[in-house]
């Protein structure tokens, strides 16, 4: 996913008009109980933080409390982590899950800070399983150049969270998988914080 | 009276010989026949020994309980690959039940639903995260396949990646871009080649099995019981058509292939080594006898003794077993002895005597020798009817009546012979034999000596002599039936020493299993529901996560354009992107797999393949998701989920549990075997399986064996005492069999050749054959006017010829494959080699040196 991430950072300096429009149809709050609903809701507040043209740090306290609603971090952390994850002790995992978060929501707060004229375009959802979903959607950029993100989701004691994204076909949950399971392998969890920590800063460009 | 007798009849065969040879002729046309048409073999290696052992109530007990484990094949199919393992094995079982007139059961475990949805739960936990996460990286190129299942798709995931390096991880890249071209040269090479997925995903780096079980509808009534479930089995084998050189094995084990093997091996052994013993048999009577009209009559008499033996046999006991068939090779060797002592001797008497009488002497004088040779072999092998060991025992029967028919044969047939054919040159004794007696006495002192100290070294070494009571002791290791059989024990797939009992219920056998397992001797005790996969929750959550990681991939596959254009366009595609991708730096290993994509591809892309390889590659990549999808969501396995056919070897139609307990520790240590054994036993005293039906049948053949000794010995003692008149020479004859004997033991123990089922029979021989010699040159000795009347007669002559041929018979027995049969042969060839020269160097010193009947005095002056 970071590939098409570095690619969408390219866009995102183009992105303007589209802020106001999708801000606009946006639903203000997040009384969402489908997942559609969800995407399309965080789709909203990243369009608005790009138009705002705020500086990182507002873009961070507004981004930080709408990741940890939409994305299911604790699934997402303990499947990246594979059979490790049983290795580590409380503290750990919650490290791990407070370093997954904060990579998510830097990676949001530094790639999407202009607006270029990107919008989402929402393209159906598709059941996956018993309480899992699929919602496809589109980034269209103003160049003609279209990324596929395929939001993974699944409904934990009545709330659909997000638990992977699937951008041009790659699976991010994959390759964090694949990435933390060899830093734990090489240096355990200390190796892992460290993974982590790099993909932060690799987006802070 | 018995002279009188001989004299008799031999005058009458001769006066009749022409009569007497056409009835010859008659009975042995008729007899070739019967042997010819009724001939067959018994290969039922539980019905060697005879059945009314605990043990073998214990053990049908446990048959009636669970009859789908007797009489099996294992149609072991293998290979590297699990999927084309499992392909294979489905193809052979529906080729299998083509022919299933001959099968009563065909049993495929591994390729049931229940078991093949459920696979990866059987993979251990750490190998099955290791598999998601490999999964994980593969990913991004099944995820596009799916949603493009065309070559556009499968190298649209490529570009990207090039374009994105960076952020890829690199090994997942490599992996994909291998194994892509992997498959394209597999392609160029194999129209047929297909890709898989969880060849690559489950680690294989061990051989993968998939065994069908094969229950053969048996039928005895056929020569070889087990011949047509095999060749049914080979026919369904070869309707899959796999090439000569396939990758997938496809093998037969288990005890239906083992038995049939063991015939087979049996008969060709027998063939073998009857074929050679003739030949050894040609040379050593050239060499010995130069007259055509002697080799005539013993191999006259060879032929003749050999259909009437084959054919008594089959009216006797009925069927030959795998140890009495070699009787009919050992009968070369044997029968021939009294045709040679006759000829020879009727040699002897040319010089002095006229043609009838000549013949008619020689019968009358060799007559009451060759009778207790012969009476005293037919009492070695008649000693092993009454044991428990019925295998020896009918070999005893068809060997005792063949030694009884021979002597008939000889004193008729011989005489008939000369009285028709014209008188060989006269013979004489050996050449050298003066010197050879001379050299005997002046050492005589010297000889006893070295006899003494062998004979001690002997008993030294013989102290630790063995008894390796497995019957696969027998068997030809090497073939393939033994091999697959010890492959699949060395990787754990079979037990074959596994100790089971049935138990009422399932809390009576976990109860039990708590209480074995504390045992030393017991390494593992398994209850039906412990075939099915362990941990299984924490796997279901393994799994579980793993329907995360790869969600997208069991959404509907995605419309493909597989046509030439599209795939041209993305092979132009790809090489730019590898362009652009080089011009940024690359890297040097990833370098060397896009060459080998590119070449391969462009390669097919020569050959007009191209499709091809995009349509199996998709076909594939689809199956194997699919399997993935059914994997991942097909949820616990329990013992109710089992197929019906499954269940019932676990439990049986009354709700008992099969319990299997495994041993800890070696098995083919005999002191481990018996341990367990007693352990098992105290706590389960019904338990069942190879250890105590080792141990058992040892007991049996051990005892059997002892019998045979006693019974052997007292028999021939009193027989000699009847012909001899002497203790003392009874006594004489009977130290050389006793040194054999011993020397033979401290044989078995130095060149570790331990006594086993088969080559028992060696020792009980060794009495019943050895005393022959020792019998002609008591008898010799004592008609004899002085030493070296005996040594220079044609006893000694006579002697060396009929242990020379015999020893060949012997010695060709040791080139058999079958194992039983080698090591009779080796130890009836030494054993006849420590008689012969014990009889011929030590037997004359020691009737010399012992005090009282002497016979011949010693002479010194005839010598000169």
């Amino acid at each position: 996913m970071q590939g098409t991430e570095s690619r969408r950072s390219t866009y995102s300096a183009a992105l303007i008009a589209f802020t106001l429009v999708l801000a606009i149809s946006a639903r203000p709050a997040a009384a969402d109980d489908d997942p559609a609903s969800i995407v399309e809701h965080f789709h909203g507040a990243l369009v608005s933080v790009m138009k705002s043209g705020a500086d990182s740090q507002t873009r961070q306290a507004t981004l930080a409390p709408l990741v940890s609603a939409t994305f299911d971090i604790a699934t997402i952390s303990r499947i990246a982590l594979g059979r490790y994850w049983h290795q580590l002790d409380v503290p750990q995992q919650q490290g791990i899950q407070e370093a997954i978060g904060h990579l998510l929501v830097s990676t949001y707060v530094e790639r999407f800070d202009t607006w270029s004229g990107q919008h989402f375009v929402f393209d159906g959802t598709a059941p996956l399983g018993p309480g899992r979903m699929m919602v496809r959607t589109r980034l269209v950029v103003p160049d003609g150049d279209t990324v596929n993100l395929d939001y993974q989701l699944s409904k934990h004691s009545g709330d659909w969270r997000v638990y992977d994204i699937i951008a041009n076909g790659v699976s991010d949950l994959a390759l964090k998988r694949s990435q933390y399971t060899h830093a734990f392998e090489s240096g355990g969890y200390d190796a892992v914080i460290r993974a982590i920590n790099d993909g932060a800063s690799k987006t802070d460009y | 009276m018995l002279q009188s007798a001989l004299y008799r009849w031999t005058r009458f065969v001769v006066r009749h010989a022409a009569a007497v040879l056409a009835l010859f002729a008659i009975v042995t046309a008729l007899a070739s026949w019967v042997a010819v048409t009724r001939f067959s073999i018994d290969s039922n290696t539980s019905r060697l020994i005879r059945q009314d052992s605990t043990w073998r109530k214990q053990q049908d007990a446990f048959e009636a309980a669970f009859p789908e484990y007797q009489n099996l094949t294992f149609v072991v199919v293998s290979g590297k690959s699990i999927t084309r393992v499992d392909a294979t094995a489905r193809r052979l079982e529906a080729a299998l039940h083509h022919h299933d007139a001959d099968f009563a059961d065909i049993y495929a475990p591994q390729n049931s639903a229940a078991i093949t949805d459920h696979a990866l739960l059987y993979l251990d936990v750490k190998q099955l995260d290791t598999l998601v996460s490999r999964l994980a990286q593969a990913q991004p190129v099944l995820s596009a396949i799916r949603r493009q299942p065309d070559l556009a798709g499968a190298l649209g995931v490529v570009d990207d990646a090039l374009t994105h390096s960076d952020d890829v991880d690199p090994d997942g890249l490599q992996t994909m871009i291998r194994t892509l071209a992997e498959f394209a040269e597999d392609t160029a090479r194999d129209s047929d080649a297909s890709l898989s997925l969880r060849d690559s995903l489950v680690p294989a780096d061990k051989t993968y099995y998939n065994i069908i079980f094969v229950q053969g509808r048996t039928s005895f009534d056929q020569t070889l019981p087990n011949a047509r479930i095999m060749a049914a089995i080979h026919a369904a084998i070869g309707d899959l058509g796999l090439p000569a050189d396939s990758k997938i094995k496809i093998r037969l084990t288990g005890r239906t292939p083992i038995e049939h093997g063991e015939i087979v091996s049996a008969m060709n052994s027998a063939q073998l080594a009857g074929s050679v013993a003739m030949i050894l048999l040609i040379i050593v009577l050239v060499f010995g006898v130069r007259s055509l009209r002697v080799i005539g009559a013993i191999y006259l008499s060879l032929g003749v003794g050999l259909a009437w033996t084959a054919a008594l046999a089959t009216f006797t006991v009925g069927e030959f077993n795998t140890i009495s068939i070699i009787f009919l090779v050992m009968f070369i060797g044997l029968g021939v002895d009294f045709a040679i002592h006759l000829a020879l001797r009727y040699q002897e008497n040319l010089v002095s005597m006229e043609k009838e009488p000549a013949i008619i002497d020689a019968n009358v004088q060799m007559g009451s020798a060759l009778l207790m040779c012969g009476l005293s072999s037919a009492i070695g092998f008649f000693a092993f009817v009454p044991t428990a060991y019925v295998g020896l025992a009918e070999m005893g029967i068809i060997s005792g009546c063949g030694m009884i028919l021979a002597i008939f044969i000889s004193f008729t047939l011989v005489p008939a012979w000369f009285t028709v054919t014209r008188p060989p040159r006269p013979g004489s004794g050996m050449i050298m034999a003066e010197r050879t007696a001379d050299l005997l006495l002046v050492h005589r002192y010297g000889i006893a000596i070295t006899t003494l100290v062998l004979a001690l070294a002997a008993g030294w070494f013989a102290r630790d002599v063995r008894f390796d009571f497995s019957q696969l002791a027998l068997r030809d290791p090497n073939s393939e039936a033994m091999r697959t059989f010890r492959e699949l024990q060395a990787n754990d797939v079979i037990t074959d020493y596994a100790m089971h009992f049935v138990a009422h219920n399932e809390a009576a056998a976990r109860n039990m299993k708590a209480r074995l397992l504390a045992l030393p001797s017991v390494r593992d005790v398994k209850l039906p529901g412990d075939y099915l996969p362990a941990r299984q929750t924490e796997k279901l959550a393994i799994l579980g996560d793993a329907q995360f990681v790869l969600g997208d991939l069991f959404l509907p596959a995605g419309s493909a354009s597989p046509d030439a254009t599209e795939r041209n366009d993305a092979l132009a595609k790809l090489d730019s992107a590898i362009s652009q991708y080089r011009a940024g730096g690359g890297d040097r290993e990833l370098d060397a797999a896009l060459d080998r994509l590119q070449a391969a591809l462009s390669n097919l892309q020569q050959q007009g393949k191209l499709a091809n390889f995009e349509r199996h590659l998709t076909r594939d990549i689809n199956g194997d998701i699919d399997w993935l999808q059914t994997q991942l969501t097909a949820g616990p396995l329990t013992l109710t989920a089992l197929p019906q056919a499954m269940r019932d070897r676990f439990i049986d139609k009354k709700g008992e549990f099969l319990v299997s307990i495994l041993p800890a520790g070696d098995m083919s240590d005999p002191a481990a075997l018996k341990r367990f054994n007693r352990q098992v036993k105290g706590l389960v005293p019904a338990a069942t399986g190879r250890a105590p039906m080792e141990i058992d049948v040892g007991r049996i053949v051990v005892h059997a064996f002892i019998q045979a000794i006693v019974i052997a010995c007292i028999g021939i003692a009193i027989l000699l005492y009847i012909a001899l008149r002497s203790v003392a020479d009874t006594v004489a004859v009977f130290i050389p069999l006793f040194l054999a004997a011993l020397m033979t033991f401290a044989t078995s123990v130095l060149i570790d050749l331990p006594l086993n089922m088969a080559n028992v029979v060696v020792i009980p021989l060794i009495f019943g054959l050895g005393v022959d010699n020792g019998i002609h040159v008591v008898k010799r000795y004592r008609e004899a006017v002085d030493f070296h009347d005996l040594v220079t007669s044609s006893t000694p002559r006579a002697l060396l010829l009929s242990t020379l041929t015999t020893l060949g018979t012997f010695g060709a027995l040791t080139l058999s494959s079958h194992r039983g049969i080698h090591s009779i042969g080796i130890l009836l060839t030494c054993a006849l080699v420590y008689q012969l020269i014990l009889t011929l160097v030590v037997l004359p010193v020691l009737l010399q040196l012992m005090p009282g009947r002497r016979h011949a005095r010693f002479n010194p002056g005839a010598a000169t």
